[in-house]
Formats: structure tokens, sequence, C-alpha cells
């Protein structure tokens, strides 16, 4: 299942988010370890409103929550998503 | 920057109250493994002096550590989140950045020398291994020291299990003698001696200690609540306990979950054997976190069968029985090891007590929540009872947080508090958890209407316009349509701070804000809504350019604030007028204002407070040529904004910019270096002294201190060796006197050194002579 996880990140550089998805890969790392698989598959930073996106493939919600806990980077909300992958033959002219 | 030399070493380590016996071995090997890994984690079993090896280590190697060793205390937080937090508290920094806090730190810490000290880790593992792989990676000069029943499990990490007190091997033939020098049997003995003067071990009891020794399995803390019993039991006795308390445990079964059972059952053997009265007490103190005084015992523990006055007698008896420790210091605070607070609160449960415990404890930090909000004339007292009781404060919202029923009294002391975070953070910690209560409260109701008053509160304070502004305009419309006047007058001064950034209002509406605070105040007598309705209106006018008209609102609202003594508004009142003044062209007021300002938030602990006013003071003495003030008052404004990790707002770049080259052109850039250089590492007392533009301040007699220091520092033992030393015994004579090793005599020598930053027993001498010499000058 999927997750998108919000954040507001005011005042933030850079280094600081390539710290916090180094922080956030950890996190989802050590948990998979211990049983319960959680991948972070990338976050989406939003400069003109401060807000990060990262999505995330868990089994559970908890799980989810458990790691982005654990980061010391509070989040606004975690919520259940849906990618959406268009078929090729979408834009088949 | 220069090292700092080795005797002014910052730590927060707190004093040994009793010795530490043994762990030769292993506290060579952890002072070796420190300096090759720069993560270390001692493991093993509750009980096993995990924690008290740590902090020796660390007192001994602070020398290796220019920028000081910081114990991290984390038995009593429960939410990972806090942990960044609980290292800021630790190293005497605030949170008042509006960035993420791990990196903040992480800036902060990068080009420091120091040791932390994580104790307690294994109920926060991921948050503390993530803490750990983030900081070390960004910060070189960084090492860590933790402890937990279990590894971190990250790369990088040496483990190093801590055993056991020593024990010979069973079935080994041994004299008394030999029998003594065991390490698990030094601690009993020398526990047991402080309670029976003159226990030692002979041939009359060598075997009987031996065995007591072993069913402990040499486990420090269960050896020292045994201990203490000897003095109203015999040996016999208190093993003939011990049996009937642990099962007898197959040979070979000593693993870590064998010996948490010995540690449990021995606590469990402890409980038992307390008074009626003294039982409850123990259960109703595990409520709470990080520590408590009486005052707090009684308002939350005492009941029909404890009355308040014998709370204190009751807390005694626990002191002595070891259940509790106090700490040393005025006034007299207790605390209670993890485990034994565990059990504590098990019984609770199980006295069905829990939850009206929590409610009272919570109720009590509500009371500290209120005289902090109060406005009146103990507001420093109360900001610093505050700040002593975080732990305290993070485990009464919990409570609020997990309990439906209590969300509004979450929001009631958060609300309260509304002044304390703004002036010591943590503001990002307190916004997070009112953002948990949030969705708890009702649509519409005041206590929404509350919580979002103070989250716009505190995220403007963090300059997050974006998100307070909505807040405080929707606080206002519930505010509204509920008929409640204290919260339209509050959420109207929040709407009014927001103005300040997004400048939607015109002036009309800002001041019919202003009038709607004052209007609320008189009808309802408080003054202090008076004050800030008043203040605004002196704010409004000034940012209107109209200073003849702010003057008067101004003044008015500061005769208010000085009349009941109070700091915090008065310092928001003070920075406005002084600018007022300032641009009429009156800088000797202008300047008496803000060093007003300044001395209040110095009083307050508002190090972003101070920052400002020192840097508005920077800039004045500029405006007169005073530049080698000015520059000494940058360095000290830069120096204190690097303590809580803010940048110069903006809007102040400017001014800055052109006082700092104004300066730098007049002085040259040696002189200018030096001078702000010099407002940077001055020490905060001599640096409080020259803001305020006072004579600078004598250092205190040196015998004040050093008796102080002696007192507050050392323990009973290293302080009567201290004084055989300075008497003139030499480390044999004084083991001979005291019965114990002359290798003790040098560890505790060593000890000493470390914590008063000196580098020989001629200065120890020094210093207890002068110690001396202030005493009989005090006739004390």
């Amino acid at each position: 299942m999927m997750f998108v996880v919000e954040r507001r990140m005011p005042n933030v550089s850079r280094a600081d988010l390539a710290m916090l998805q180094e922080a956030l890969r950890f996190a989802c790392d050590r948990l998979t370890s211990r049983g319960e698989p959680v991948r972070c598959l990338g976050s989406t930073f939003v400069p003109g409103q401060a807000r990060l996106l990262t999505l995330f493939e868990a089994g559970s919600a908890e799980a989810v929550r458990t790691v982005n806990e654990n980061v010391h980077a509070p989040f606004v909300c975690l919520e259940a998503a849906i990618q959406v992958d268009p078929a090729p033959e979408a834009y088949a002219v | 920057m220069a090292e700092a030399p080795a005797r002014s070493r910052p730590n927060n380590l707190p004093a040994e109250l009793t010795s530490f016996v043994g762990r030769r071995k292993q506290l060579s090997e952890v002072k070796r493994l420190l300096t090759r890994t720069r993560l270390l984690t001692l493991t093993g079993s509750g009980g096993a002096g995990k924690t008290r090896l740590a902090l020796r280590a660390a007192a001994e190697m602070a020398r290796s550590f220019p920028d000081g060793v910081w114990l991290v205390s984390l038995a009593s937080i429960d939410d990972p989140q806090l942990v960044v937090q609980a290292v800021f508290s630790a190293l005497g920094l605030q949170d008042v950045s509006g960035g993420w806090s791990l990196s903040t730190l992480s800036g902060y810490l990068a080009g420091k020398r120091l040791l932390l000290v994580l104790d307690n880790c294994e109920h926060l593992l991921d948050s503390c291994a993530l803490l750990a792989v983030s900081l070390l990676r960004s910060c070189p000069g960084l090492r860590v020291l933790a402890t937990s029943r279990q590894g971190l499990g990250t790369t990088g990490e040496t483990r190093m299990r801590v055993p056991p007190l020593s024990l010979p091997e069973d079935g080994a033939w041994l004299t008394p003698e030999q029998v003594a020098t065991c390490e698990a049997v030094a601690l009993l003995s020398e526990r047991a001696a402080a309670v029976l003067p003159g226990f030692r071990v002979d041939h009359t009891n060598s075997s009987a200690v031996l065995r007591l020794c072993r069913r402990l399995d040499g486990l420090p803390l269960a050896l020292e609540l045994a201990a203490v019993r000897l003095e109203g039991m015999t040996l016999e006795q208190v093993l003939n306990g011990l049996e009937r308390e642990l099962p007898v445990l197959a040979r070979g079964s000593r693993g870590v979950e064998a010996r948490q059972r010995t540690l449990d059952a021995t606590i469990g053997w402890s409980y038992g054997l307390l008074e009626d009265v003294e039982r409850p007490l123990w259960a109703r103190l595990s409520v709470f976190a990080g520590g408590f005084d009486e005052e707090a015992a009684q308002m939350v523990c005492a009941g029909p069968e404890l009355p308040p006055d014998r709370v204190a007698e009751v807390l005694a008896s626990l002191v002595e029985k070891s259940i509790i420790q106090r700490d040393p210091g005025r006034p007299a605070r207790y605390s209670m090891l993890e485990t034994v607070r565990q059990f504590g609160r098990q019984r609770l449960r199980e006295l069905g007590e829990e939850v009206t415990m929590q409610r009272r404890h919570r109720d009590w930090v509500l009371q500290l929540a209120l005289a902090a909000g109060a406005y009146g004339d103990k507001e420093a007292e109360a900001f610093d009872r505050v700040q002593l009781e975080l732990d305290n404060v993070w485990s009464a919202l919990d409570f609020c947080r997990l309990q439906q029923r209590e969300v509004a009294a979450g929001i009631e002391i958060c609300r309260q508090l509304q002044p304390y975070w703004w002036s010591r953070g943590p503001l990002g910690d307190v916004r997070r958890i009112l953002e948990t209560f949030y969705p708890l409260t009702a649509e519409n109701s005041v206590p929404r209407g509350w919580c979002l008053f103070t989250m716009a509160m505190l995220a403007g304070a963090q300059s997050d316009a974006a998100v307070a502004q909505p807040m405080a305009t929707e606080s206002l419309r519930i505010g509204r349509e509920n008929g409640d006047k204290k919260l339209i007058s509050s959420a109207s001064a929040v709407t009014l701070f927001t103005s300040v950034y997004v400048h939607q209002k015109t002036e009309e509406e800002l001041l019919r804000l202003a009038e709607a605070i004052i209007d609320y105040g008189r009808s309802a007598d408080e003054w202090s809504a008076v004050a800030v309705g008043t203040g605004w209106v002196c704010r409004i006018r000034l940012s209107q350019g109209d200073l003849d008209a702010a003057v008067e609102p101004g003044e008015s609202a500061l005769a208010m604030c000085r009349s009941h003594d109070e700091l915090f508004l008065r310092g928001i009142i003070l920075s406005n007028m002084a600018e007022v003044r300032r641009r009429r062209g009156e800088l000797d007021q202008a300047e008496a204002l803000a060093r007003e300002g300044a001395a209040g938030q110095h009083a307050l602990g508002s190090r972003r407070g101070l920052a400002m006013l020192v840097e508005t003071l920077a800039w004045m003495a500029s405006d007169r040529g005073a530049d080698v003030r000015a520059a000494t008052l940058l360095g000290y404004a830069h120096h204190l904004r690097e303590s809580i990790m803010v940048a110069l707002l903006p809007v102040h770049q400017d001014r800055h910019l052109a006082c700092e080259q104004t300066a730098r052109g007049r002085l040259g850039e040696a002189a200018f270096a030096r001078a702000f250089d010099g407002g940077v590492t001055m020490p905060a007392r001599e640096a409080i002294a020259f803001v305020l533009d006072k004579a600078r301040a004598r250092p205190a007699a040196r015998s004040t201190t050093a008796d102080n220091r002696l007192a507050s520092i050392l323990t009973r033992r290293e302080l009567e060796i201290a004084r055989l030393i300075a008497d003139g015994l030499t480390s044999q004579q004084i083991a001979a006197r005291l019965f114990i090793s002359e290798r003790t005599v040098t560890t505790h020598v060593t000890n000493m050194l470390n914590k008063l930053g000196l580098s020989s027993r001629v200065q120890l001498a020094g210093w207890v002579s002068e110690a001396r010499a202030a005493a009989q000058g005090s006739g004390t």
C-alpha cells in the first residue's frame, strides 16, 4: 500500500532535505530488518509553501507512522495514497 | 578559537552521591574504547550499573573534550520525537528556531568536540540510533556514549556488555580477606557500613555475605537495596527474606532474563518490607517524570492514609531505604531509578490509582503553568520552575492526549505556558503536541479556539506567518461565535501579532482589534489585557510613523507592567518604546528603555528577547560613536543567537550591517575583531553587566566560590579525603585512616581534580583551606 506524509519545513536548506531523506531511508531499513517492510519512494518539496511530501510503500499506516516519528521531523498528516500510472495507450494518438 | 583550559570543561554531570566501587577493568575498557570508536553502547540488564559506569568514564575523560561532556537522560521520555529536545536541554540550549530541530542541533554541534552520554535508550532505540548516526555523520568532533539494555543496532557502533559485579567461582575456597576483595562484596560492604558503622566482612559473616551477593547475582542495584536493610536485619534474615522471593534457579541459568527476575524480585522484596504508609507513596511517586520536590509530592500523593504533613517524613524514610535518591541542593529534589519507578507504576495500576494519580499530577503541572502565565511579579521564578519540571510537563501533556476527556486541560497547560515557550522554547515540539490535540477538540468549540490561539502564537514566534494568520483568524471567529470574551481578546492579540507580518489589515481594523482587547481587560478587571491592547496601540502608531501618538499609550502600558513588576509583556513594550524614542532622537531615553528590557529578558531566561535588545543597544552605541562597545555588543548578540540557533531577522539585516561596517571602519579590522570576540566569549554574568552598563561586577570572593563548589560537587567521601589532604596527610596515611586502599584514595583524588578543574593536590589543598577560612569567617 502507498502512503503520503506531509511536512511543513520552513527555513530548510537542500542539505537539510538530503539529511532528512537519509534519515527516512535509515528508519525504513531498520523497520524492514525487523520484518515490517517499509520503503521510502522519494520526496517532493514545494518551496513556495515549505511543504515536503514523501511517498512510502508499506503494509500498514502504523509502520509508516513509526518510521516518521523516529526521524525527529514532525509531520502534519499521513494519508493512504494511490499512485496513478496511466497506461501508455492513454497517450496514443 | 583557542581551546578552553581543562579546568573550565563544561558539563552537566551529576555529583556522585555514593562511592564508585569496583569496575576498574570495565572503566579502563570504556575509556580505551572511547578513544577508538565514536559510538560506544554499554549494554546489560537493568540494575547492572551501566549509567554509573558511563558517568564515571565521562567524568574521567572530560579533559579530552574541550566543549564538554553532557548527560542526556532519556528514562522519563516516552515520545521519540522529544529526544532531540532532551539533547537541547542537556546542552543548555533553547530551541526557538523555526527550522528542523535535528538539523539545527547538527549545525550547532558541527564544530564542537564533545561527548554526549545518551542514558537509558532501550525504549527509544530507533530514535536514538537515528539521532546518533545523523549527528556523528555531520559532527566530526562528536563522540557518543550510550547506555541501553540492548545495542542501538547501527553501523559503526561498538558494544560493551556491563556484567554484574565480580564474584568468585562457585565452590572456590576463600579467606574472608579474599572474599572482601570481590567487587560485589566490596559494594555490599561499603553500603552496609554507611548504615551500620563498623560493618566489615570477617570470618563470622564472610560466608553469608558471599551467599547474599551470589543470590543477588552481583547486581549493584539489588546489592544496594539489600545492604540498607542490614541496619535493622541480620544477614540471615535478609537472606531468608530473599530466598522466599527468589525461586531457586538452576545452575547456569544466569542469563539476562534471569538477572532481571532477580532484580524484580529484590525490588519486590524491598517493597514488601516497607511500612503501610511507605508502599502507596512509592507507587504514587511513580507518576513523576524526571524528579520531584516535597511540595509536589504533597500535592499529588497525599491522601487520607498519608496526610500532607507526613509526606516529608515518609520521603526521608524512602531515601534511607534507597528507594528514592535525594539530590543535593536547595530546595531538596528527589528522583527514582527507572527500574524502581516502573515497579511503582505497576503497583499503582494494581491499586487502581493510576488514572487518579495522573490526573493529580496533571493538576499540579497546571498550577505550575498558571503561575508562569499569570503575568505577575514572580514570573522569572515561575519560568525557572517550569524548566526544572519540563519532563513532568511532557508527561502530563501525554496523559491529556491519551485521555479524551483531558484534552481541554492539556490545551490549557500549553496556553498558560505560552510566555514560557516564547521565551525559552521548544516552539516546534509544543506546536506538534498542539497539532495532536487539535483533532480531538469539537468543531467550533472554545477548546479548539484556544488550541488555535496558542498554535498561532507559537507559529508567529517562529516567523511562520503563513500558518499563523489563518489560525488566528479562525480562533477569533470561534471566540465570537461562542461569545467568549477572553478568547476574543486573546485571539485579537494574536491576529494583531500575525498582521505585523502579512500587512493585510488597515490601520482602523488594527486599532479596533486593540480596542477590543482593552475593553475586555477593563470589563474583566484583567490589567494584563489592558496593557496588551494599549501596547498594541503604541505599536500600530509606531508602524504608521506617528511617533507622537505612540508615546502616550506606550508609557501607559509600561506603567501598568512596572506597577505589577511584570517582565514578559514589559519586554515587548520596552522594545517598541525604545524604537519610538530612538526615532524621536531621544537617544538617552531609548538606551535606558532598551537596557531595562534587556535586564527583564535576562531575568526571564529569554535569549531570543535578550539577543534582540543587545543588538539594538549595539546600534545605539554605534550611533553615539562608541564603536568598541558596539562591536562587543554585536559579538554578545551573535553568541546569544548561536546558542538558540536563530539567525538575525531579515528586517534587521540592514541596520546590523550598517552598524558592523561603521564600527569596523572606525576601529580597523584587528580592533573590531578583538572587541567582537570579546563579546562572544565574555562570561554570562560579565556580559549582562556590560550590556546594562554597570561597573564591572567584582568577582565573587574566591573563598565563597570554593566553599560552594566543594559542597555541591564532591561526595561526602571525597570531601573527607580532600580535608585530610589539606591537613597534609599522604595517600598512604589517608588510606590507613579511612580503612580503604591507597588505590581508592588515588582514584578519589583524580575524580576531585577532574570535577574541580584542578591539576594538583596542592591546588586541591588550597581550595579546602580557603573554604575553611571562609567558613570560619562566617561563623559556620
